[in-house]
């Protein structure tokens, strides 16, 4: 028995110690990255890419399902945006209320026999929308049958005529030159091709929106966004800077990324097999450069802030999420279990799969165990009380740690939240994080684990509601198409 | 020099912060692991010996990081808000006098008035409180800048007479030695705008960095600078590949400098492919009444480098006259991939020789769907009845093409 509570103890300490580490080389990572790229792009006029001569073409591919609140809106947002050589691709994924009529109406468009390959396969297309007017030409409306969001990209990807392609999310509020700045990591390389960028996501609770424009940032009033604010500090402004620092970036949000059309129609596009296809379609990407390409590339992250998203406010919204994204890693990590530890897949295989499946995967799993078997340690009077509290304490401050150094980070690059409010209220969702959100989030990705194994629940996408930006109406998003 | 004490100042400061607190966390962490040390005649008695005495050394070290990471903690907040409230301050400063410099320089630069010397004189004076520091320089050299990149005249003469009387040369000389990359490329910028040729030397240096960011803006400047070509863009691109941004900068900084005259066949003619690229552009861009290096341009079609090869056929097509287009083409064609064959169709459009749709006629069916949309593009420009005779193809792609030709464009 002592042998086993010294081999549990030493493995528990050296996955402790490895996931801390992990941590400081993200710190650091992210710090030389984020310096590197706020200076280069200090004097640098994002508005002159407009002029260049060589430039890649760039469809923006809409999904939409029962969005008719703010379709209207959503769409001239989207029109909106500075990009010489852009077609904008919204997808209506069998919508089953009155947006598809709202839309036609509005940009006064036409049924058009646009021609075009089912090169990846997908629901039936049912038709195909053009403007009348001249200055919506850019605009193509894709009204399918259901089918999921993947599929709904997937239709937009065979119909899309540009090198690259921006998946979004069709409520999300984008920044008027964020395209001009997602571009730029495919302009500056040299002899690495760069196959997606992703940019940085950020909460749109509380915002103040206008004309479908951020023009205020406010820090959420709902607790749980506060939480997810914090979150998505660490995740984009640390946690993919630094991956991408070393190039080993597997995921690129479903909200916002850009991608190379050739590449993706290549790899069949984004898998509707699995709710995580956004994290599918990178690993599926970069194999394909590994085993068919066999050229450098890199995935490139840009760390302005480019995106707003509305995040669950609601516990129960909030679980379905955490649960479905748990399931979609797992699904990805399974499928592609001959990456692990596979040096043909570069530092994919060797550093950021296996930190994947060993730290995003299954540290709820260990954290779990871990509690568990300590706390029946502490029951039984089988560990030193004096230790176990001073590695308590140590987890707590090395975390509070990590939080304060991304909130460090954010004010000093972007400072999008201001005040001294924020920073106390900040601080205090950081500590209150270890307590409550960590946990929860734990017990939501525990349950992800179940639902993907027992109950083998693999795709379904749950229920998740929504408030419009403007808070002027609700709508309800059922089945599959979510987020 | 005041410019470069205060800077040296500061980061020696900062330095010294960061120092003295590693040391003390070092000392901190010997100190208390120690029953009692005496340094430099301090003499300091553990209060917490017993407890360390007790622990394994491996907890001592955890208590440590707890402690450290506390410490830093704080810290980051303590900055956090220090940057929030700078920030905040520096914003608001920054955004005050950009407005002012935009809206005082543009006055200076296109009101006649400032051409008479006392009203300069006047107008010099008046300005001078406002540039004393770092936040009132920067937004000064920033709207120049702005105000120099929006407008096509040069106004180079009007703002040296500016730097001149205020003395602020040896502060843009400072930007330019400063170690922080961003201050460099500004300086790089207004030295670049103004013709300053005596920084030339530190600017070919930084156009070998290995920073591209430094690099991109340094082939930028001297390509402003330059008044001949004098073989400069032989070095552009000699030691470091150029990336399609570089091409792009440089390719538009020397179509804005309308004084520079480029010997571009010797860059068409270069073995460096970023250099060709360079060429063609320019070729296509501002030299495109000159057909002499037609011949030299034809090498490139069909480059396995793609992107030189959709320059290289959207520059001869832009140049080529109609009837040698047609012969370009029909060569060609059928030996391109997809992509090109898109655009060479597109570029094509416009001509109405029969041939021409002939040649068409006869490709579109061996060609994917996309080609034959642009194919059917072109017949229908041309000639509507041909158009009518694919309306019953059997081709499943033919039809699909003519249905979206038939739909959209009438």
């Amino acid at each position: 028995m002592e042998k086993l509570n010294q081999i549990l103890n030493s493995f528990f300490l050296i996955y402790g110690s490895l996931l801390f580490l992990s941590y400081v080389f993200i710190a650091i990572l992210s710090s030389i990255d984020l310096s590197f790229y706020v200076k280069k792009s200090k004097h640098f006029r994002f508005n002159s890419i407009k002029e260049y001569k060589i430039l890649p073409s760039i469809s923006i591919i809409a999904p939409a399902y029962n969005e008719e609140a703010s379709i209207i809106e959503n769409i001239r947002s989207l029109l909106s945006l500075e990009y010489p050589k852009l077609e904008v691709i919204v997808v209506n994924d069998g919508s089953i209320d009155n947006s598809l009529q709202k839309v036609i109406d509005y940009y006064r468009l036409i049924k058009v026999d646009y021609a075009f390959n089912q090169t990846i396969d997908t629901a039936n297309v049912r038709g195909i929308y053009k403007s009348t007017n001249a200055a919506y030409s850019n605009l193509i409306y894709v009204d399918k049958e259901n089918g999921g969001k993947a599929d709904a990209l997937n239709a937009g990807i065979n119909i899309a005529r540009s090198d690259l392609f921006l998946a979004i999310d069709v409520d999300c509020i984008i920044e008027n030159d964020a395209i001009l700045r997602m571009v730029k990591p495919f302009l500056e390389e040299t002899k690495i091709k760069v196959i997606a960028a992703g940019g940085v996501v950020r909460v749109a609770n509380s915002c103040e929106i206008k004309d479908g424009r951020i023009v205020n940032v406010n820090y959420p009033k709902n607790i749980w966004a506060k939480f997810q604010v914090l979150e998505y500090f660490r995740a984009f402004t640390l946690g993919r800077m630094a991956w991408s620092r070393i190039n080993g970036l597997l995921i690129i949000s479903g909200a916002f990324g850009l991608f190379d059309r050739k590449l993706a129609l290549a790899v069949d596009g984004y898998d509707k097999s699995t709710v995580g296809e956004d994290f599918e379609l990178v690993v599926q990407m970069r194999k394909h450069m590994h085993t068919v390409e066999k050229q450098k590339y890199k995935v490139a992250f840009i760390p302005d802030p480019l995106c707003w998203t509305e995040v669950p406010s609601k516990i129960r919204i909030l679980k379905n999420q955490r649960n479905r994204w748990t399931r979609g890693s797992i699904d990805t990590v399974l499928k592609h279990k001959d990456v692990f530890l596979n040096p043909k897949y570069g530092k994919m295989g060797l550093i950021s799969f296996p930190y994947w499946v060993l730290f995003e995967w299954l540290a709820p799993i260990i954290e779990t165990i871990g509690f568990i078997y300590f706390s029946l340690m502490l029951i039984f009077a089988s560990i030193n009380f004096q230790i176990f509290f001073i590695l308590l304490l140590f987890v707590f401050s090395f975390s509070l740690f990590f939080s304060s150094y991304a909130v460090f980070y954010e004010t000093l690059v972007f400072n999008r939240y201001k005040g001294y409010k924020f920073l106390f209220s900040v601080l205090f969702i950081a500590i209150a994080e270890m307590i409550i959100y960590h946990p929860l989030n734990v017990y939501f990705a525990l349950l992800g684990n179940y639902t993907f194994f027992v109950k083998k629940n693999k795709n379904g996408w749950g229920k998740m509601t929504r408030t419009a930006f403007d808070d002027k109406s609700k709508k309800t998003k059922n089945g599959k198409l979510v987020n | 020099m005041n410019f470069h004490l205060s800077i040296y100042i500061k980061n020696f400061f900062v330095t010294l912060f960061w120092f003295i607190l590693i040391f003390s966390v070092g000392l901190s962490v010997y100190a208390f692991y120690m029953k009692e040390t005496e340094i430099a005649g301090f003499y300091f008695k553990n209060p917490v010996f017993d407890f360390v005495y007790s622990i394994p050394l491996w907890v001592y070290i955890i208590i440590c990081f707890t402690f450290s990471s506390l410490l830093s903690a704080f810290i980051f907040v303590e900055l956090s808000l220090y940057n929030s409230i700078q920030r905040e301050r520096f914003n608001n400063l920054n955004l005050t006098y950009n407005r002012f410099f935009n809206y005082v320089l543009t006055n200076y630069f296109l009101n006649d008035i400032y051409k008479k010397k006392e009203f300069r004189r006047f107008f010099f004076k008046r300005i001078k409180p406002f540039l004393k520091n770092r936040i009132q320089l920067l937004s000064f050299f920033e709207s120049y800048l702005k105000i120099q990149e929006t407008l096509s005249i040069d106004l180079s003469y009007d703002f040296k007479l500016l730097v001149k009387y205020l003395k602020l040369t040896h502060k843009i000389e400072s930007f330019i030695y400063n170690k922080n990359f961003d201050d460099k490329i500004l300086a790089m910028k207004i030295i670049s705008y103004l013709r300053l040729r005596t920084y030339n030397k530190q600017i070919l240096k930084f156009a070998q960095s290995n920073n591209f960011a430094l690099r991109t803006e340094a082939y930028a400047s001297l390509i402003r600078l330059m008044e001949t070509d004098e073989h400069l863009l032989n070095l552009i691109g000699a030691k470091y590949n150029l990336s399609l941004l570089d091409v792009n900068i440089i390719v538009n900084a020397i179509l804005k400098n309308n004084k520079m005259n480029i010997n571009y066949h010797a860059l068409i003619f270069s073995e460096n492919m970023n250099q060709t690229m360079i060429g063609l552009l320019l070729a296509k861009y501002r030299y495109k009444k000159d057909t002499t290096n037609l011949k030299l341009i034809k090498n490139y079609l069909g480059n396995s480098n793609l992107i030189l090869n959709r320059i290289a056929w959207d520059t001869a097509l832009t140049i080529v006259p109609e009837d040698d287009m047609i012969d370009l083409i029909i060569a060609h064609f059928k030996n391109e991939i997809d992509d090109i064959k898109i655009l060479i169709l597109q570029k094509s459009k416009n001509i109405a020789s029969k041939r021409y749709i002939h040649f068409i006629q006869e490709i579109i069916h061996q060609q994917p769907l996309l080609i034959k949309i642009e194919a059917l593009r072109i017949i229908f420009e041309n000639d509507f009845d041909l158009l009518a005779t694919f309306a019953n193809s059997k081709d499943k792609e033919i039809e699909k093409a003519y249905n979206e030709v038939s739909s959209i464009y009438i």
